[in-house]
């Protein structure tokens, strides 16, 4: 579960502060597929990388499953995320040296988990994508939605308390996009996995069960559906 | 932290495996060369200095040299000395030298010598002098009237080959004249004409014993020098402790003292050049190594932001670089080992040919080991420090580089 309380973020480029969240409160509970949505510049990517502790909030304070991330010194965060959170960029930010299977196990590697058991739960959750024939390919020789099922793939492997997607179709067509996004409410739905997603496509509203709306750094909405 | 180091490997592995072969060969090559650098240069200056030393030693000095006291021109009393040192423990063999001056005569050239007098049997197991005959034969006890010359005493037909003046170009078997200070006039047969291609030893003139007892007109029991050979093995510095202990009152030097300071300040010299030789090659590989790294992690700054994002600690990230350059360095200095063995093979069959001798590489197998500590040590650092700037910019940054 996250509790976000009055978060603001400014940025300050040379003279000039931006800023790029003033003041948002959001709550969202476990096994949730959230769509934080609005216009560019809204404030979107800048609340899901303070969510996901990519980054740190001006002020407000941010829980995640009752801790106080604030608490937190950089390598706590590191482990955090490493070990509770996952991640899926706009860009598939694969290592490209390293197979799909590799890229997938890489996390496990950097938790110390068995080998074993890691390398049965990438195989299944590989499965489950429709990669489990491909284990052995390289970045260079996936197609665009392959690659973000890839990431997908590292990002959930682990069972992570909060999945978070950061545009995650911005750089593929309609239907890889469907793909992705039925793949992702797949997840929430089978394995009860709680996402929080950044989109500024209209049509993905479908898929959400909650949509927290921002503008101009504000969020606008009340909890809807 | 083992299981970290595990991962950083993997990394380091899977990157050299699957990146860039053509960067890597050629990285690789570079390191390589320079690890080449290193050894090889200095093995040839090394070789050099041990080429003249063993010169010295062999043709010149043997390994221990006595001398007058200061202020005396002669060894008195030779053969209670000869007996003396002879039965020193570490001793082979001691040879006297007397050496006399003369004016040497040739078809109108003139050069002012000193003629050193040996006794060839003994001469023989002291120095290898007469193993280095390029023309005619060695000096026998008992031989009168003959005389053998260095190289460049003897000298070229053609007197821009000479180095130094010579009588121009006597060929074994010519007649020469030696006006001694003493006023006796010998005329002498150049029995042969020997080349160690040592300067010192290629300038000197030889007679034997008894020809010098006729030009002094009486029975030497003089020397202006004995040269000592000490036994396989033993170190000239206790031998000449241990002569010093029988009670030698003369003044007795090892090769090196012989050579003395001047010989000593130019063998530094040359260790300074040999120690800038390796800190430029040394500097060179690591900004090689510091560029490669440089630029792979400016070109995965992205990446190394997106693997920072999802948890995946600094130090697994850094040291997975530093292991690409350790890696890296390895195969360099394998390299590199590989070019100098060849190298040293070929110059050993085939010696580079200087005014002084033959130079073949001489390589110190320590030197290899140290070397390569040096060139790791300074890949480690150049491959650490770009790493270490990537991996401490801020998430956010490298992820949107």
């Amino acid at each position: 579960m996250i509790i976000a309380r009055d978060l603001y973020r400014i940025y300050t480029m040379g003279k000039v502060k931006v800023n790029a969240l003033n003041g948002v409160s959001v709550e969202i509970k476990k096994g949730e597929f959230i769509g934080v949505i609005g216009p560019s510049g809204s404030g979107k990517s800048t609340l899901l990388h303070l969510l996901g502790l990519l980054d740190r909030p001006t002020s407000g304070e941010i829980e995640i499953d009752g801790i106080n991330t604030r608490t937190l010194s950089e390598d706590q965060r590191s482990d955090f995320r490493l070990k509770r959170l996952g991640y899926v960029f706009q860009e598939y930010a694969l290592v490209p040296e390293l197979t799909v299977f590799e890229n997938v196990i890489l996390p496990f590697m950097a938790r110390e988990e068995p080998p074993d058991r890691s390398r049965d739960q990438v195989m299944e959750t590989l499965e489950i994508i429709g990669l489990g024939e491909r284990v052995t390919h390289l970045q260079s020789e996936l197609s665009g939605g392959e690659q973000q099922r890839v990431a997908i793939a590292r990002a959930i492997a682990g069972k992570p308390s909060i999945l978070f997607a950061d545009e995650p179709c911005a750089n593929l067509d309609t239907e890889n996009s469907r793909v992705i996004l039925d793949l992702l409410a797949e997840i929430n739905k089978e394995m009860g996995q709680t996402i929080v997603m950044v989109s500024h496509e209209d049509w993905h509203r479908e898929y959400f069960e909650r949509i927290i709306q921002l503008r101009d750094g504000k969020r606008v909405n009340a909890d809807r559906t | 932290m083992l299981n970290r180091y595990k991962v950083s490997f993997f990394l380091a592995l899977r990157s050299l495996q699957r990146g860039n072969l053509g960067s890597l060969v050629l990285t690789v090559v570079i390191v390589g060369m320079v690890f080449t650098n290193m050894i090889f240069m200095p093995s040839i200056i090394t070789g050099a200095i041990v080429n003249y030393e063993q010169q010295t030693i062999e043709t010149y000095t043997s390994d221990i040299i006595i001398e007058p006291k200061e202020d005396f021109r002669y060894i008195e009393d030779l053969s209670g000395l000869l007996d003396k040192v002879n039965r020193v423990p570490g001793v082979k063999r001691a040879a006297p030298h007397y050496a006399a001056g003369a004016v040497l005569r040739h078809k109108g050239k003139a050069l002012s010598m000193a003629v050193e007098a040996v006794q060839p049997r003994d001469e023989m197991l002291v120095t290898t002098l007469s193993t280095y005959m390029e023309e005619g034969t060695y000096l026998g006890d008992g031989d009168t009237g003959e005389i053998i010359l260095g190289r460049y005493v003897a000298g070229f037909k053609d007197s821009s080959e000479d180095f130094l003046p010579s009588l121009g170009g006597v060929r074994v078997g010519d007649s020469i004249t030696a006006e001694y200070t003493n006023g006796v006039v010998r005329e002498y047969r150049v029995k042969g004409i020997f080349r160690t291609y040592s300067f010192n030893t290629d300038y000197l003139v030889f007679t034997t014993w008894d020809e010098m007892e006729i030009v002094e007109g009486r029975e030497l029991d003089q020397a202006t020098s004995v040269l000592v050979r000490t036994d396989p093995g033993a170190d000239e510095n206790a031998v000449k402790k241990t002569l010093l202990r029988y009670g030698v009152q003369e003044d007795v030097q090892t090769w090196l003292d012989f050579l003395g300071n001047a010989y000593r300040n130019a063998v530094e010299s040359y260790s300074i050049l040999n120690n800038i030789t390796i800190v430029v090659s040394l500097v060179i590989a690591a900004v090689v190594l510091f560029v490669v790294i440089m630029i792979k992690t400016l070109n995965s700054r992205r990446q190394i932001g997106i693997l920072l994002a999802i948890g995946i600690k600094k130090d697994i990230i850094i040291n997975s670089y530093l292991f690409q350059v350790l890696i890296l360095a390895i195969l360099g200095i394998i390299f590199g080992i590989l070019v100098v063995l060849g190298l040293t093979a070929y110059f050993t069959a085939f010696p580079i040919e200087f005014p002084e001798g033959n130079i073949s590489p001489y390589i110190i197998p320590s030197e290899i080991g140290i070397n390569a500590l040096y060139l790791f040590g300074a890949s480690a650092l150049a491959g650490y420090i770009p790493a270490w700037r990537i991996a401490n910019k801020d998430i956010m940054e490298s992820m949107r580089a």
